[in-house]
């Protein structure tokens, strides 16, 4: 008996220690020297022409499966094409592996010379002092962007600096099953064009017997309705002119976005699941298969969607693509991006950056992006690619992959429509989630829901802009 | 008698290897913690640390997150543990039989011990999962779905916990049925007491020395697991505030947020809770063991 | 009260036969002590009359009734276990009770009966008391009090003194004895401790091989052992035993051979002229004298009061004889004779070790 005391008391004392060990040894690096954004420096073709020899860079890439195969072949074709940049591909395979290497990198020196990181980290990026602004490489370069589609160009500028170049862009766009919504006697050629439409539309598809709306918990969808009737997530105009410090979302437009969607999950008319996970397809995957007959999730996912019912597995789903259905008639604001952009070093030399730019402004070039959009489904990003010979008969015989394009060119170019920056925006978008799941399961009224999600967000930004030294 | 000099420091130097390793890899570490738990951390590396004093301490314990996180873990705990116990004490029961075959069950029974929370996750998660779940096809399908439901989320990760403290339990449980003192139960069936009488008044408190083991290894266990927390639920689902149980928190503060000094704090806080509970146990839950030894 | 018969009880473990066809009465109000040597199966039979142990064969009554199929709780029983079984987790007070509870027995009556147990055992002042905090002479007077305090038809107590230190049995040997007297209660007693045996039991069943040897009133069992086994087993040291012959002499009386030495064949055992005979003496019908069976002693050992004699005889046998002369002489190697009383011969069947007859 002895012996078990012994062993039950040693393992609480080695578990205390193990958790304390654990803290204490990651603590390595946190007091080492910071650089500040290279606000003064230069990037331009100079640095490039001194190099002796051709210029090696790393690429971080987070594309998969096909994306990746279509990223590969562009950077081949790059390689291919000049002698005084070679890029290495690394191939990261998601935006969060990335993202974790890079802060990795932060303290063992591991750093990409080009990386391709998430929208949500844009803050992050520009705080942790390791990128470059590219607008030094836009000025240094003399780079025209008026052929750049406005918006995708505005999601990723902050303060008037281009941080980062645009590059895998999509949009939040509605998928509904026409056969269910014939049958359920509601015009396929008229999809939902407002929340409170779709609502409707989910409650006649359910009382007409069809699957009602799969309904993911992205937060993703709630800041892309308040960019639509031109509302602000955080304050300092979603943080484009100074440092986000507040939500700005506690309002009435808000509640009533919240109330809607709550009232279709309520009534039964919408299923939800969560946005990662496991069960981040459920919505998409319940189009694809009839379970459900409308559901919003990002363009990109178009081709694969169109692949699983081209196997002929589901005869009785016929798919239709709208524009994301704004929040209110008539709206005066525009759908906001999601996606990706290229960011570069400030940590390598300056011949790495002018290199760097040199292979950013290929993947940008027209006939990339009309590739890339091509074979991936996200948006060209210039005016140009969307009117090469490629694009142009993709979208005559495919026209579904043109609605993210057209809603992105369409809708005003406002702060609100650019979508929001801020620090923690990961953490941000879990705690309207949960706001969202607590108000579902009925414990919360939609206004109160959304001063949680407001009070907990508010937490979090201020936590983060104290952590970096702003609060 | 008094021992030479010489004696003493031969022995001090036999004991130095293990107090060098001791040292570096247990006593070390433990104080640099405290230290660690006094400097507030920027989001990420390469960036400078501020030296906070006791106010990171005071903001981290008056945190919404924190009572959140709190409540969490003894709602966990306060699953596991008896569920945990009980089932494991149940199997055990149903396999004492002296019946052909019950090794293999034995065997069944126990074979969670060896099973990874990785495979273990994944497969609860499947069964979970709200389309092609077993659970859902049960009727249990809340919305949202269990595994991104506040309400749900932390039963579920909890019963992937008790399944495999299954395992365990129903070994410490099997072993201490195997040595009840076999008379004292004859004893007892000779002084009429049969069925609920013998288990309750007789059978539990002689198991009360493998009952007693149980629920401090039990309490070990559930505060330290995480690992189904973390491959079902994440830092980014809607649940994710109604699971982050402390163990979860400091890692979750140390691998995401890049924060050594929220996680030094916590992880002194759960020290501190883990000592108090093992004590508690020792005080006052142990006075009511009884072992049948001599 | 009760009796307690086995007529004709078997009980096999898998290819181990415990008891073998046991025939056994005892009688209401009698304690009957079950000797044996160690595997004999005398715990068997006691656990079989508990119903802690099914019956595999014949019949087992408590009274007039069949208790074979009947559940341990209904058989009105109280067992004394070796290891004497209490409760850990019970005071003494509720270890006594436990019984009591069971029956449902009412709450005043309940503590007058323990206390009324506790004192005849000297326990009243204990009461409070976990087993853990007693000392084994009183735990075992604890378990007497939970057995005693039911009152039950029959006590079953298996080697309930052979944990405790010598002077400590002794005391409680009597005092188990002066309970049972006084209670009256039918009681079967398992021990191989012959002493035991002797001074407590109205009878001694003595077992072998699972199968009854003899049972008798302990003075009977000492002066007319039934077979060579008892002969030997009883007494300390037990009876010696020699291979002889029976022969007839010229003047056509009849006599005994053993050990190259001739003697006349003992009155009271049927003659058996020509057959094979084992012949016992307990070591105090020897003594050492000028005639007699040639000898060598190998060992002395003194005791005190007495002296016991360890000789070897010609042909090897061992005999031992035992002197009252706590002075005694002798000395290992001494070449000696040992002289038989004749009137405390016993003769067996060197066969089947069965007593032979009476008759002349
Ligand atoms: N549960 C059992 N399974 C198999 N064999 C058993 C079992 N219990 C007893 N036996 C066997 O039955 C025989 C009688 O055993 P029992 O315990 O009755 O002997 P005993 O006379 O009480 O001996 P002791 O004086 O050593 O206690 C032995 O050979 C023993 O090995
Ligand atoms: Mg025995």
């Amino acid at each position: 008996m002895r012996t078990r005391r012994f062993t039950a008391l040693t393992l609480t004392l080695a578990l205390g220690g193990s958790a304390t060990l654990l803290a204490a040894c990651s603590s390595s690096g946190s007091s080492s020297s910071t650089t500040t954004p290279s606000a003064t420096a230069t990037c331009n073709a100079t640095a490039l022409n001194a190099a002796t020899g051709p210029v090696t860079i790393n690429f971080w890439e987070s594309a998969a499966r096909a994306n990746a195969t279509v990223l590969a072949n562009l950077t081949n074709q790059f390689n291919a094409s000049q002698t005084k940049v070679h890029v290495n591909l690394v191939v990261q395979t998601s935006y969060a592996d990335t993202w974790q290497k890079v802060k990795a990198g932060l303290s063992n020196g591991q750093l990409p010379d080009v990386a391709q990181i998430q929208d949500t980290d844009t803050q992050g990026a520009i705080d942790t002092g390791a990128f470059l602004n590219e607008q030094n490489c836009i000025n240094g370069f003399s780079y025209q962007t008026s052929d750049f589609l406005p918006r995708a160009l505005a999601y990723w500028s902050v303060n008037h600096q281009q941080w980062a170049m645009p590059f895998a862009v999509s949009g939040p766009v509605l998928y509904f099953n026409q056969n269910a919504f014939t049958k359920a006697g509601l015009n396929p050629a008229t999809p939902p064009a407002t929340l409170s439409q779709m609502v409707a539309d989910a409650k006649t598809l359910k009382t007409a017997g069809q699957g009602g709306m799969g309904l993911v918990l992205d937060p993703w969808h709630f800041e892309t309705w308040l960019a639509t009737e031109n509302d602000l997530l955080v304050n300092h105009n979603n943080g484009r002119t100074g440092r986000a410090t507040a939500v700005a979302f506690n309002t009435p437009a808000a509640d009533q976005i919240f109330s809607e969607l709550n009232q279709m999950v309520s009534a039964g008319d919408a299923t939800t699941n969560s946005a990662q996970g496991a069960a981040a397809f459920d919505n998409l995957l319940g189009v694809g298969s009839g379970k459900y007959s409308m559901t919003i999730d990002t363009s990109a996912a178009l081709g694969t969607i169109q692949s699983l019912l081209a196997t002929g597995q589901y005869p009785n789903v016929k798919l239709g693509v709208a524009p994301f259905p704004t929040a209110v008639a008539n709206a005066t604001g525009g759908v906001q991006p999601g996606g990706s952009a290229l960011w570069i070093s400030s940590k390598s030399s300056p011949a790495k950056e002018a290199a760097a730019w040199e292979f950013v402004t290929f993947l940008d070039n027209t006939a990339s992006q009309a590739t890339w959009a091509a074979g991936t489904g996200y948006i060209p990003l210039r005016t140009s690619s969307a009117n090469t010979p490629t694009i142009q008969k993709l979208w005559a015989t495919n026209p579904q992959f043109k609605v993210a394009y057209t809603q992105l060119v369409g809708g005003a170019a406002t702060y609100a429509s650019a979508g929001a920056v801020l620090g923690s925006f990961d953490d941000v978008r879990t705690a309207i989630a949960t706001a969202e799941a607590t108000m579902f399961l009925g414990k919360e009224s939609p206004s109160a829901a959304v001063t949680m999600a407001a009070n907990s967000s508010n937490a979090l930004i201020s936590n983060y802009n104290q952590r970096i030294g702003q609060g | 008698m008094r021992r030479s000099l010489r004696e003493s420091s031969l022995a001090y130097l036999l004991l130095l290897p293990a107090l060098a390793i001791f040292g570096v890899f247990t006593f070390y570490p433990f104080l640099e913690n405290f230290r660690l738990a006094l400097y507030e951390n920027p989001p990420f590396p390469g960036l400078p640390s501020h030296y906070v004093g006791l106010s990171q301490v005071g903001s981290v314990l008056g945190s919404t997150g924190f009572h959140q996180s709190l409540v969490s873990t003894f709602l966990f705990v306060i699953m596991v543990v008896p569920c945990g116990l009980l089932g494991g004490l149940a199997l055990a029961v149903a396999a004492h039989q002296k019946l052909a075959g019950m090794s293999i069950y034995r065997t069944i029974f126990s074979s969670t011990v060896v099973s990874s929370v990785a495979v273990a996750a994944v497969v609860f998660g499947t069964l979970m999962d709200p389309v092609v779940g077993l659970l859902p096809w049960l009727g249990i399908n809340p919305t949202p779905p269990i595994l991104s439901n506040p309400t749900w989320a932390l039963p579920a990760v909890a019963l992937i916990a008790i399944w495999q403290f299954l395992g365990l339990s129903f070994i410490i449980m099997t072993a201490g049925l195997q040595s009840l003192p076999e008379e004292v139960l004859e004893a007892a069936r000779l002084d009429g007491a049969g069925g609920w009488t013998m288990f309750w008044r007789i059978t539990v408190p002689l198991l009360s020395p493998s009952l007693f083991f149980g629920v401090v290894v039990g309490t070990i266990y559930a505060f330290q697991s995480f690992g189904q927390i973390d491959i079902l639920i994440g830092p980014q689902n809607a649940a994710f505030t109604h699971t982050n149980v402390l163990l979860y928190y400091v890692y979750n503060a140390l691998s995401v947020q890049n924060n050594p000094g929220l996680a030094a704090v916590l992880s002194i806080v759960l020290f501190t809770i883990l000592l108090v509970l093992t004590l508690v146990q020792f005080r006052f839950l142990e006075r009511r063991v009884h072992y049948a030894s001599d | 009260m009760a009796s307690v018969t086995f007529s004709g009880v078997t009980k096999r473990f898998d290819d181990v036969v415990a008891v073998n066809a046991l025939d056994l009465e005892v009688a209401d109000g009698e304690l009957l002590v079950l000797l044996g040597p160690s595997g004999c199966g005398k715990t068997t039979a006691l656990r079989m009359v508990a119903g802690l142990e099914e019956v595999t064969d014949g019949d087992l009554a408590i009274g007039d009734l069949r208790v074979n199929d009947l559940a341990p709780k209904d058989r009105d029983v109280a067992m004394v276990f070796q290891s004497y079984a209490l409760y850990p987790h019970m005071t003494v007070q509720r270890n006594i009770e436990f019984p009591l509870k069971r029956q449902g027995v009412a709450a005043a009556e309940r503590s007058s009966r323990v206390l009324e147990a506790a004192t005849t055992l000297g326990l009243d002042e204990l009461l409070e008391r976990k087993p853990g905090q007693l000392s084994g002479g009183q735990r075992q007077r604890v378990a007497l009090a939970r057995a005693i305090v039911r009152a039950p038809r029959v006590f079953l107590m298996d080697e309930p003194l052979s944990n405790l230190d010598a002077t400590l049995r002794v005391q409680t040997r009597s005092d188990i004895v002066a309970i049972q007297r006084r209670l009256g209660t039918t009681t079967i007693y398992v021990t191989h401790d012959q002493v035991e045996a002797m001074t407590m039991g109205h009878r001694i069943a003595v077992m072998r091989n699972g199968a009854l040897e003899q049972v008798a009133s302990p003075t009977d069992l000492y002066d007319r052992p039934a077979t060579a086994f008892v002969a030997s087993f009883l007494g300390s040291p037990g009876m010696n035993l020699l291979a002889a012959t029976g022969f007839t002499g010229h003047d056509g009386t009849p006599g005994l051979r053993a050990a190259g030495a001739e003697l006349p064949w003992p009155d009271g055992f049927s003659r058996q002229p020509s057959g094979d005979v084992t012949l016992g003496f307990r070591p105090e019908a020897a003594s050492l004298g000028s005639e007699g069976l040639d000898a060598r002693i190998i060992l002395v050992e003194r005791l005190g009061a007495e002296t016991h004699l360890i000789c070897s005889l010609a042909d090897g046998e061992r005999v031992v004889v035992r002197q009252r002369d706590r002075q005694s002489s002798h000395q290992i190697s001494d070449h000696v004779r040992i002289r038989i009383d004749t009137d405390q011969i016993h003769l067996f069947d060197a066969e089947s070790g069965l007593r032979l007859g009476e008759g002349t």
